[in-house]
């Protein structure tokens, strides 16, 4: 029961992890498509004189 | 720089953060950081007056810029300020598990590995600057990247903890986004903008004394040497007062020198007596509870002074503004008693 309560513990400890990671490359993947937004828009607007 | 290099040792490697790394290493895996706890790295409440200082010497500048430059300017110069708090909280990370104030941030409650932290604050720092320099012009990028580096090297590494003047010289890092956002518009540095700069240069230490005055325990117990702490309430006391006195007057400036209205000039000359008479106030408290109620006070109304005065700096370039109507009719002669001041034609 120790054994099995601590595996689950564990498994609950790592879809947790898992669930957080996941959650955090989704934010990272937003922030950088944004960048690259942004650049594109700042690269149009300064050909465009100003 | 090697006083930078033994401060990076002491500080970030040195005894008390070697104690803490295991705790570090224990209690947060490589990875384990929420978002959540990212944007608490960026110290949102510093974040938000730096934004609007910024803002509002983007705005009074001369010149016109493209809503959207305008908006990556701003941008630029939250995120540096937030990468800059980001780079503090991971040097500082040994101090902050001391003290009531700061040992609820990320890095003390073993949330995140520390190197986490300092990669979070370096690349968003490189990045602002950068896309600064970009989108608008270089002398911004280069006044951005002075700040923060005056911010985490001047201030966070080398004065904080070694000297009761740490606030003084180390405030100028604070002082600096109004200076960005004017050269933002005009890719320079002039009188205007240098006011706009040592105005928050001189209100930055009753500022900050005025919260070490009732958080001396907190600063004492992490061996920070605030002033309260290494030189007596007292001796904080006459230096609250001096540099209120010197702010009164240098609030107005701006009014003076045309950079903003006759709106400005008469509240900022109005808030700069409430600022030396609550100075005061502190001063003569007769008791070490009644000073630390009128240092709360003074703390509050600071933060308001600022806001203030630079809500006025936005409104007095604001077309068609009370301000505006308010200079039309001095100019006109139509404000009852303007000749009796001088202030008409």
């Amino acid at each position: 029961m120790g054994l099995m309560g601590l595996m689950a513990m564990n498994g609950e400890n790592d879809d947790d992890r898992k669930r957080r990671q996941k959650f955090k490359n989704w934010a990272l993947l937003t922030a950088l498509l944004a960048f690259v937004a942004v650049v594109y828009f700042v690269s149009i607007i300064r050909m465009g004189g100003h | 720089m090697s006083d930078l290099s033994v401060g990076l040792g002491s500080g970030a490697l040195g005894a008390d953060g070697a104690a803490f790394a295991g705790s570090d290493a224990g209690a947060a895996p490589r990875g384990a950081g929420q978002v959540s706890d990212y944007l608490a790295l960026l110290k949102p409440r510093v974040m938000s007056l730096v934004v609007f200082s910024g803002f509002a010497g983007l705005y009074a500048a001369p010149g016109t810029l493209h809503p959207f430059l305008a908006a990556v300017a701003v941008l630029c110069i939250a995120v540096n300020a937030g990468a800059a708090g980001a780079i503090n909280m991971w040097y500082e990370r040994d101090i902050d598990a001391l003290m009531d104030r700061t040992r609820g941030r990320p890095l003390p409650r073993g949330k995140m590995a520390p190197q986490e932290a300092l990669a979070f604050g370096v690349v968003l720092s490189l990045f602002s600057i950068m896309l600064m320099g970009m989108a608008l012009n270089w002398t911004a990028a280069g006044l951005l990247a002075l700040a923060n580096g005056f911010y985490v090297f001047v201030y966070t590494i080398w004065l904080k903890r070694r000297t009761p003047q740490n606030i003084v010289i180390g405030g100028a890092a604070g002082a600096f986004p109004p200076m960005i956002g004017w050269a933002a518009v005009t890719g320079g540095v002039d009188i205007h903008s240098f006011m706009l700069f040592a105005l928050i240069f001189i209100w930055t230490p009753p500022h900050f004394w005025a919260l070490a005055l009732y958080r001396d325990i907190d600063y004492a117990k992490a061996r920070v040497p605030m002033l309260p702490v290494v030189a007596g309430r007292a001796a904080t006391k006459r230096q609250i007062m001096l540099y209120s006195l010197l702010l009164a007057p240098l609030g107005i400036m701006p009014a003076l020198l045309g950079t903003a209205g006759v709106l400005y000039g008469a509240v900022a000359a109005v808030m700069g007596l409430c600022f030396v008479l609550l100075a005061a106030a502190v001063s003569r408290a007769p008791s070490e509870a009644a000073s630390d109620r009128a240092a709360r006070q003074l703390f509050g109304f600071s933060i308001l002074y600022l806001f203030v005065l630079f809500t006025l700096l936005i409104v007095d370039r604001a077309p068609g503004m009370l301000s505006g109507v308010l200079s039309g009719m001095i100019q006109a002669g139509e404000l009852p008693g303007a000749a009796l001041f001088g202030l008409a034609g």
